[in-house]
């Protein structure tokens, strides 16, 4: 930080204690510093305590008439309601959801697949001419397989 | 029987607030005319433009009402209703900026930045030692309508406002860096052109 930026932030009370220090003892050593320390505190008073001044050029009622119109016209915001906050727990949900459900898909892919050994699936498979059909009753489907001979 | 009419000049700004919570418009006109000209003035400092401030102002009052069951009393109304209009002026000059091809203001920091050295400018007794109030008034109203949108903008959001640097980064979008930067080179400007309006009146 240049030392005039630091000279500044040390008049606007923006730095630490140590900061602060250092400032201290560079503006009893520095005349030059001292002086822009001066000059920007005077800056500072003068500015800060005296803001312009300045009346609308435009009547009460001129002047309330268009609010007025769109307070009538318009709604209010009410609050935002409160978010409460979640258990810990509820953070792992969402991942550890995810990865049951992944389980879940899979064991039955796999039970799926060994359609031979699964009773339940129920499936039968006709051998035909140049093909090969399955078909799933539990899941109302049937897939042909067509051999082409092409290699 | 009927309930009597609240005398609302003499009500203080807490009753009115509350008043208009209850959706009574006539605490709110009140309030409205309380504080327009704190608020008209806050807003010309930074838009520099009779019409602008005026409807800044107006929008401000607009969204206080809307928002008024979000105010807790924490600050005064005053101060709350002031920086909704400052937050209403930043994202005007946004808008503004962003339908500029190119920013001046930039052109002239990057060209510009902070000069190097010590000297401020104030190579005279202060210029403004002496002056009456409305007379320094007018002269640092004069000043700031000579200064950049930008270094106006955050002679009005630290020195008017009292916010902080990192509370200033925050509103304009800008690093704590060039808040300091832009702050120094702001006061320098002001420094000498409030001295050069002190030579104006002399000569």
């Amino acid at each position: 930080m240049e030392p005039e930026i630091k000279i500044q932030a040390y008049v606007d009370g923006e730095l630490s204690v140590r900061e602060r220090s250092k400032v201290e003892a560079l503006l009893e050593k520095d005349p030059e510093a001292r002086a822009l320390c001066d000059a920007l505190m005077a800056m500072q008073e003068v500015v800060t305590g005296n803001e312009p001044v300045m009346n609308l050029p435009e009547s009460r009622e001129f002047f309330w008439s268009k609010i007025e119109r769109e307070l009538t016209a318009g709604e209010r915001i009410t609050e935002a309601p409160k978010q409460t906050a979640a258990p810990w727990w509820m953070k792992f949900l969402v991942p550890f959801g995810a990865a049951f459900c992944l389980l879940a898909v899979l064991s039955v892919s796999t039970q799926k697949g060994n359609t031979t050994v699964s009773p339940e699936l129920a499936v039968t498979e006709v051998e035909t001419s140049g093909g090969f059909t399955v078909y799933a009753p539990e899941e109302n489907m049937t897939i042909v397989w067509v051999d082409t001979g092409v290699n | 029987m009927p309930k009597k009419k609240p005398d609302y000049p003499k009500l203080e700004d807490e009753e009115l607030v509350s008043l208009s919570k209850e959706e009574d418009m006539l605490a709110y006109e009140e309030l409205v005319h309380r504080h327009r000209d704190k608020l008209y003035a806050r807003a010309y400092s930074m838009m520099r433009n009779e019409e602008e401030a005026s409807d800044m102002a107006q929008e401000a009052f607009i969204k206080g009402w809307q928002r008024l069951e979000q105010f807790h009393g924490q600050a005064s109304f005053s101060t709350w209703m002031t920086r909704i209009t400052i937050n209403l002026c930043l994202d005007l000059i946004r808008k503004k900026k962003r339908q500029r091809a190119e920013s001046v203001e930039r052109l002239e920091e990057d060209l510009g930045g902070v000069e190097r050295q010590m000297d401020f400018g104030l190579d005279m007794p202060v210029p403004w030692a002496g002056l009456e109030r409305t007379e320094l008034r007018k002269r640092i109203e004069k000043a700031l309508g000579k200064l950049t949108e930008a270094h106006r903008t955050v002679i009005v959001l630290h020195e008017f406002e009292r916010l902080e640097y990192k509370e200033i980064a925050k509103r304009l979008r800008i690093s704590i860096g060039t808040v300091m930067s832009r702050l120094f080179y702001a006061r320098r400007r002001m420094a000498s052109l409030l001295a050069g309006l002190k030579r104006e009146r002399e000569e």
